[in-house]
């Protein structure tokens, strides 16, 4: 890794500012030579000009050197601020090329800090969610992750296995000093304790999944009770083409939002009746298949009409198992509705009019509490595992309950210390391995570049 | 006898020390061609067992074994010597099984002797020795106290815990590497004037009584086994093999090595009185005012430290076992100590069953110089100094056991650069001594080292009874065994794969092998021609076929062990400036310079992260995609 890298660390197109990170051997011949500074003093802000080889003035930029051993990779790395023309950005980088940077790969900057010991491996993942969160949630998440909790929680357990290792050893290798069976007791509750505690981390692993990808809600009901007129709403625009004819909305509709913790994909859909065109028949197909999908259903209902009956027994298959709402839309009108009969009268219920502000932000604050009811306040999350570390977290589990058994049957103890060494190895993985390229590639190919 | 002491006739190896190092250093080398010469301060105290009267037990006892499937001797003289037999360990499975014998002390020290004497191409001579003759930074013999010189065109440095060794009861210091010994001052300053780096250890050994002031009735006898587990390879070996010394000579084949009469050991405990009296005592211990400036064993604590560090507990366990069939003196294993003569007798007699214990030897510690082993090539030639060799307890180790391996390892390598043949390396992938000596020259010592199985990553692999198994492909280099015995090895192996074979494959019922019911633990009855096999043979096949699976991955994991023993690290190779290398590591990798990969992954405090890092650097494994 002797080659130096370059890569555009912001979006590339039109804005106000663009920043250029570069980071090697070079970056310091780079300050020299296109920015005229041969040896600036470390994390400070220098406005100067960047230079082309051809000694032609590309930009006024400003420049901030981070020394060796200091910076995010560990070597020394500039960072170029200027401005942000794609034209001139281009410019620049075709000039670094020229001076002998190579431009990075995706993930290239934070493989560098990984490989070079500045991170360990649930940090570079915390960093690459921390540019892909989908929620402030996720955001949080993965903040703990960067300061090391999953780290240290991996740690802790497997300084915990070793000592049930040490104890098995001394059984072994002094068997003079008459170590009981109580002892061996002691080792197996140990290791049950340990296999839990790999089990919550794992399901925790699995509940938390919620803050990582977009969670669908959608928005169902008979034609004309109001299911775009509330789907835009929600969004904030007029997305939806609203009319007073039923039928109007053909194919599904969606978009994606941020609810507090969690983003939202949410759907409008064709209203749900017996069909009387094809294209319709179409789009209530489609329908069905979002609920299937689903993490929310609403059942939007016209709350001044008589209850819509002969569509509900359809809807109401659907939605068993499903976490949903019922809306009862045009509270401005006068009731005509009568619940009594009606298959959506447990749930929960909701009264709204698409004219009452009030109503629509009380109804996207009861889907947010609906999407998060099984987790708990933000303040339970102090670190984060996503589906690789689960996935470790597992062979690890898998290892202990194995040695747990050749420990119960109590007569070759020594054969459970390889599954402990392999549990304490697979632990390992989570944070710290340099030798799986395969597994790193992928990990780091899902960066953005300049990252 | 014609010692040669001309520069121009030198002896092919010269070996200094006649302990359990010696002994087998020197018979390896004669054996394997060498001419050969053994130099001790003491005809009488060959292969003296200074401490406990046993070898063997945990992890060591299966080193004895290993030593026998190379064709050392120290298995055999144990056989030939032994009053108990004892197998540990046998509530687990047969990997960390491990045999134990007491012995007769002067038997075996008098047999080792004279498998000395009777040995061709090795001459034996009483004198001190006091220094090196080194040229050119190589060992070219050695100076004595007689003033001869004697020249070897390689030496092998066996002096146990003879260098500059200072001895401790109580207030009473005296030089000497034991009792009623005397101490080498010399060699310690010449190791040091050719850069040799030495540290200091201490050990300690514990009073010894008259059987006769024992009171039987308050210990609880400790029998041996009923059908003893021998230390040599019997099946595979001649009677001329067995027997060498013993149709040679005065020791007729008397001793029945069949069936010996074993005599109990007899167990004890310490009291309440017994700490009391210590504690109390303690400000007379050397190891408690510091007088001591040596580290002592942790696993082998004098009393003192058991008391202090332990507490009273409900009493330390004290075994009492017979030095011999000749004498009534007795070992009281547990109670080694560095207190005054007075004191030491005052708390024995606190002691059931000791309460008029009549000490007819003083306990005493010992602080003596050790070499640092990570001076040493895997050959266990010195890196300082060419053609010189250091084995056994010079190197940090405890154990008679751990020394002979050392002394057989040195003996044939000694010989094989003086007939230059290739060096023999013992892998720790093949067996403990394998372990041994690259754990010794890899990481070092911090204190007096003992093996344990934990030690060895592979032990599942290491069961005592395939030790003739994994040793064999070694005398392909190193001509130790008989034709015969190889063969018979050979033939053995091939049995016992048809066997695992035989069972992992032929049903027993409609969808059972035999196999199926060994590793679901169902009882039934095996093939005829199974059950007339030797008991080895039996229980080698039942144990690869029960715990196939298991020994399935070790295999697997030496197999990526194996690859990184073979990412050769270039001699060039320079670690500062390495990123991510953290500065300890680059220290470490420095001052050992391993030839490895998986030499270095060894070193302690190089972690694995570091290891990765090499092994990206050194195959150039930058990051493209
Ligand atoms: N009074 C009143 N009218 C509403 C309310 N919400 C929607 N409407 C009207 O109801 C009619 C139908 O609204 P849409 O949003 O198009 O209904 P839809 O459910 O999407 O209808 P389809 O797409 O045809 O299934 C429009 O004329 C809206 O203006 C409301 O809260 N109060
Ligand atoms: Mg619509």
């Amino acid at each position: 890794m002797t080659d130096t890298i370059v890569a555009l660390a912001t979006p590339d197109s039109q804005s106000a500012l663009g920043v250029i990170r570069i980071s090697g051997k070079k970056a310091l011949e780079i300050s020299e030579k296109a920015c005229g500074n041969p040896a600036p003093p470390p994390r400070y802000v220098h406005l100067t000009k960047y230079k082309s080889a051809q000694n032609e003035t590309l930009d006024q930029i400003i420049m901030v050197y981070y020394e060796k051993g200091k910076s995010f990779t560990s070597e020394n790395c500039l960072e170029l601020t200027c401005h942000g023309n794609p034209v001139l950005i281009k410019e620049i980088l075709n000039d670094l090329l020229k001076r002998g940077c190579r431009l990075a790969n995706p993930g290239e900057f934070t493989y560098r800090a990984f490989t070079n010991g500045k991170i360990d491996l649930t940090q570079a993942e915390a960093i690459a969610d921390l540019i892909g969160a989908k929620s402030k949630q996720a955001l949080m998440l993965a903040n703990k992750n960067l300061d090391g909790n999953l780290t240290n929680k991996i740690r802790q357990i497997q300084s915990q296995i070793l000592v049930q290792q040490s104890n098995i050893e001394a059984f072994i290798d002094f068997p003079e000093d008459d170590l009981g069976d109580e002892k061996n007791r002691q080792v197996i509750t140990s290791l049950c304790d340990i296999s839990s505690e790999l089990t919550g981390l794992i399901e925790f692993g699995k509940k938390i999944n919620v803050f990582n990808r977009d969670l669908k809600v959608v928005l169902i009901g008979p034609p004309n009770v109001g299911k775009s007129s509330i789907f835009n709403r929600i969004i904030g625009m007029d997305r939806s083409i609203v009319n007073h004819e039923a039928g109007t909305t053909r194919d599904f509709i969606d978009y994606k939002i941020n609810l507090g913790m969690v983003t939202v994909r949410l759907y409008d859909t064709a209203g749900i009746r017996k069909a009387e065109q094809q294209i319709e028949e179409e789009g209530i197909k489609k329908t069905h298949l979002l609920i299937q999908d689903a993490d929310l259903v609403l059942i939007i209902l016209d709350r001044s009409l008589p209850y819509p009956s002969g569509v509900d027994l359809e809807i109401a298959l659907d939605i068993k198992n499903k976490k949903s709402i019922l809306v009862l839309n045009k509270s401005d009108l006068p009731k005509n509705i009568d619940m009594s009969e009606s298959n959506f009268r447990h749930l929960r219920t909701t009264v709204v009019s698409t004219n009452e502000k009030e109503s629509i932000s009380s109804l996207t604050g009861l889907i947010q509490n609906l999407l998060l009811e099984e987790y708990k306040t933000e303040n339970e999350f102090n670190l984060s595992v996503n589906l690789r570390q689960s996935s470790a977290l597992l062979k690890a589990q898998n290892a202990i309950q194995k040695s747990l058994e050749t420990l119960e049957v109590g007569n070759a103890n020594e054969f459970s210390v390889p599954d402990l060494k392999e549990a304490i190895s697979c632990l390992n993985s989570i944070v710290d391995t340099k030798d799986n390229e395969d597994m790193l590639d992928l990990l780091f190919s899902s960066f953005c570049i300049g990252k | 006898m014609n010692i040669r002491n001309s520069k121009k006739n030198p002896y092919d190896v010269v070996v200094c020390g006649a302990g359990h190092a010696g002994c087998e250093a020197a018979l390896a080398a004669a054996r394997t061609g060498a001419k050969t010469l053994i130099l001790t301060g003491n005809l009488d105290t060959i292969a003296q067992m200074s401490c406990n009267p046993a070898i063997g037990g945990q992890a060591k006892g299966q080193i004895v074994r290993e030593i026998d499937a190379l064709g050392g001797e120290m298995a055999l003289n144990t056989d030939f010597s032994a009053i108990q037999y004892k197998l540990l360990n046998t509530s687990k499975g047969p990997a960390v099984q491990a045999p134990r014998a007491q012995c007769d002390k002067k038997k075996y020290q008098l047999r080792m002797k004279h498998v000395l004497e009777q040995s061709s191409n090795l001459d034996i001579l009483q004198i001190l020795v006091t220094g090196l003759l080194v040229k050119k930074g190589e060992c070219i013999g050695v100076k004595t106290s007689l003033d001869v010189n004697i020249y070897g065109k390689a030496v092998i440095v066996t002096t146990g815990t003879f260098l500059r060794s200072l001895m401790h009861v109580g207030e009473n210091k005296s030089e000497g590497g034991r009792l009623g010994d005397h101490t080498a001052k010399g060699l310690s300053t010449d190791f040091q004037k050719y850069g040799i780096k030495l540290g200091r250890f201490k050990t300690g050994t514990p009073p010894r009584i008259l059987g006769s002031s024992i009171d039987f009735r308050k210990t609880q006898k400790q029998y041996g086994d009923e059908n003893p587990v021998k230390f040599a390879f019997y099946d595979t070996r001649t009677d001329e093999e067995m027997f060498h010394v013993e149709r040679k000579s005065m020791f007729h084949v008397e001793h029945n090595y069949e069936k010996i009469s074993q005599i109990p050991c007899e167990l004890t405990k310490t009291t309440t009185a017994t700490a009391n009296i210590i504690s109390n005592n303690l400000h007379k211990s050397p190891l408690y005012r510091g007088n001591i400036s040596g580290t002592g064993p942790r696993y082998c604590p004098s009393i003192e430290d058991k008391i202090v560090k332990f507490g009273e507990r409900d009493g330390h366990r004290i075994y009492l076992e017979p030095e011999g069939l000749g004498t009534d003196e007795w070992y009281i294993n547990g109670f080694s100590t560095s207190l005054p003569l007075d004191i030491q007798a005052s708390a024995l007699k606190t002691i059931p069953g000791l309460e008029n214990a009549q000490i007819i030897r003083p306990a005493y510690a010992v602080e003596y110089d050790y070499a640092c082993p990570t001076q040493l090539s895997l050959s266990l030639e010195s890196k300082k100094i060419a053609s010189l060799f250091f084995a056994g307890q010079i190197n940090g180790t405890s154990g008679y056991e751990e020394a002979a391996a050392q002394g057989l390892i040195a003996g044939i390598n000694a010989s094989h650069k003086v007939l230059n043949k290739p060096a023999v390396i013992i892998g720790r992938e093949i067996g403990y001594i394998g372990v041994l000596i690259d754990d010794l020259t890899s990481k070092g010592v911090t204190e007096p080292f003992r093996m344990f199985t934990s030690r060895a990553e592979f032990r599942l692999l290491f069961n005592h009874g395939s030790s003739e198994i994994r040793y064999l492909h070694v005398h392909d280099l190193a001509n130790l065994i008989s034709a015969h015995r190889k063969n018979k090895i050979t033939y053995k192996i091939e049995l016992i794969n048809k066997w695992i074979k035989l069972l992992n494959n032929s049903r027993i019922s409609l969808n059972k092998t035999y196999g199926d019911l060994l590793r679901s633990n169902q009882k039934f009855d095996y093939p005829s021609e199974f059950s007339s096999l030797s008991t080895g043979i039996k229980e080698e096949v039942i144990y690869r076929v029960q715990y196939e699976g298991y020994l399935k991955r070790e295999l697997q994991n030496i197999e990526k062990f194996k690859h990184s023993e073979k990412i050769i690290i270039p001699k060039e190779f320079s670690y500062d400036g390495i990123p991510g290398l953290r500065k300890e590591s680059i220290e470490k990798l420095n001052s050992i310079a391993p030839d490895t990969l998986g030499h270095a992954s060894r070193i302690p405090g190089v972690n694995p992260s570091d290891i990765e890092i090499l092994m990206i650097m050194i195959q150039k494994k930058s990051y493209h995609r």
